[in-house]
């Protein structure tokens, strides 16, 4: 009997209609998911979004029912969540979180408040701490938000009816405050998810209600945004989007039940389908994300109420599902994975 | 299967093998009720219920065999092992295969019985299903009633929580023997 290395890491799943995160342990070689005994962890009213901090011991999710951030505690050897009370207020309907790479600050954003809240992290405790100056003010029904990986800059998607944006800040390094450095910029109709290349260079929006997704040119100076071509075409509501470590773009399609799966010109940062894309996924694939290794993308669907593996080749960017997939009893709406 | 638990599948074949090719040597006084009880060494396999890593739990183990004869007799066990947040029982009965030679006992066994696995984690949960072990191991008398059991290694499969555990049991304590089958020694055959 000897000693094993640890040979998985971790992904926990928000489930709004359980109030709870599914957890699950991920086989680092072949992306087989165990759920993680005592799963679903209690959180508070309907989690929507959900983010571990890099230290792989907090889990931060945005209860979007009761307007509060819910911080978990993870045990390193089960894997199990226990909540930490109490639970920090954000704004109305907290939506969506990201959290910078060092573990330092925490973005939420607020849709029926229309800002930003903003916290520091204890790195030992994990408490949240507002900062003086959030929440910072954004346009109406801010649903999504990404980080730039290195920090510098954060995104806003503002699903307004006839006039959807979105909005760039720039983040004060080591203070987390938010300054918009221009205009926000329209893109398409319904614009639902986003999502910034490895390079920092480009940023994909999905427009769920055109069918399309927008590509943008990051000023690496200010942050500004400025288009690139015309949206490229996805499947029926293009819901999600995510980027592979090499860069290989990646839309779940809600309506049509499919992948699409794109090439990225690292110059230009235009999309083209690959071969024998797009890739089936039923279910109604609500939310994807790619594995940290970068091997596998994984699929919630939203009325199979599960979550689809698939194995990404890592020359083409193809993807092969697995058969196997993990049951969660209600339907999720965001994924993380650990490191 | 680790390389260990593929050496306690190995142990009853080999006994019956040794058994059969050498059964003069169970002409010797063999007790007829033996009572065990000492350390037992679980390595669970806790990784079926998403821990990072399978669980090394100590605790302890009893049984008492009832030999029906020199090579053969019946075995029934009870082991727990705990830790934190995890303990594992586990009640075993079967037949069990024994090869005397000179002091030393080496013997076999396949058991059957029930698991329960206990869980605590944001709440206590506890799970029964059925278990199979099979292994072996060898005991050594210290005086005329009591023998040590320098180990015995069994693979143990357990069924809970809807899940199939593959896990392996190591144990080690004394014996206390009474009571002695009665042995009808060859008889010699006088040369023609």
């Amino acid at each position: 009997m000897g000693c094993t290395t640890s040979a998985t890491h971790t992904a926990y799943v928000t489930l709004p209609g359980s109030n709870g995160v599914a957890g699950f342990r991920v086989n680092n070689h072949s992306g087989h998911l165990t759920g993680i005994f005592g799963s679903p962890f209690s959180t508070g009213a309907s989690p929507a979004s959900i983010w571990v901090h890099p230290s792989n011991k907090f889990v931060y999710v945005a209860n979007q029912s009761e307007g509060d951030i819910s911080l978990l505690k993870i045990d390193s050897s089960t894997g199990a969540l226990s909540e930490v009370m109490p639970r920090t207020p954000a704004g109305i309907t907290p939506v969506s979180l990201v959290m910078d790479s060092g573990g330092s600050f925490l973005f939420v954003a607020n849709k029926t408040s229309n800002n930003i809240s903003v916290y520091s992290i204890n790195s030992s405790s994990g408490a949240l701490t507002e900062i003086s100056a959030s929440p910072f003010a954004t346009n109406p029904t801010p649903v999504a938000l990404t980080l730039t990986p290195s920090g510098k800059f954060l995104y806003v998607v503002n699903a307004i009816t006839n006039q959807p944006l979105v909005t760039a800040y720039s983040v004060a390094s080591g203070a987390g405050t938010l300054q918009e450095p221009g205009s926000p910029f329209q893109v398409g109709n319904g614009p639902s998810a986003l999502a910034v290349d490895p390079s920092e260079k480009f940023l994909y929006v999905t427009n769920s209600a055109d069918n399309t997704l927008s590509v943008l040119a990051i000023d690496p100076q200010s942050g500004a945004l400025a288009p690139i071509g015309s949206p490229v075409a996805t499947g029926g509501s293009p819901i999600s989007v995510t980027v592979h470590p090499s860069g290989f773009l990646y839309v779940s399609n809600l309506q049509s039940n499919n992948i699409s799966a794109y090439s990225v010109d690292s110059s230009t940062g235009v999309p083209t389908q690959i071969t024998n894309s797009p890739f089936g996924a039923s279910g109604g694939p609500v939310f994807i994300t790619v594995d940290s290794a970068g091997k596998f993308l994984f699929v919630c669907g939203e009325s199979s109420e599960t979550i689809s593996e698939f194995s990404i080749d890592s020359k083409t960017g193809g993807l092969t599902s697995s058969s196997g997939s993990a049951t969660l009893g209600s339907a999720p709406t965001s994924m993380f994975t650990t490191k | 299967m680790s390389m260990t638990n593929r050496l306690a599948l190995a142990v009853p074949p080999l006994l019956l093998l040794a058994l059969l090719t050498d059964l003069p040597s169970l002409a010797q006084e063999v007790p007829r009720f033996e009572a065990f009880g000492g350390y037992s060494h679980l390595r669970f396999e806790s990784t079926t219920l998403g821990f990072a890593d399978n669980s090394n739990l100590n605790g302890g183990k009893i049984g008492l065999t009832f030999n029906l004869t020199p090579y053969f007799g019946v075995v029934g066990e009870i082991a727990g092992g705990w830790g934190s947040p995890l303990k594992v029982y586990d009640g075993l009965v079967g037949p069990q295969i024994s090869y005397r030679k000179r002091k030393a006992t080496f013997f076999g066994q396949v058991l059957f019985g029930k698991a329960k696995t206990h869980v605590n984690i944001n709440g206590p949960a506890t799970s029964s299903g059925r278990a199979i072990a099979f292994g072996g191991g060898v005991d050594y008398p210290v005086t005329s009633r009591f023998s040590v059991r320098l180990i015995q290694a069994e693979y143990l499969n357990t069924h809970t929580f809807q899940l199939n555990q593959n896990n392996l049991q190591l144990s080690t304590g004394l014996i206390y023997q009474f009571g002695h089958v009665k042995v009808h020694k060859p008889q010699k055959i006088p040369p023609p």
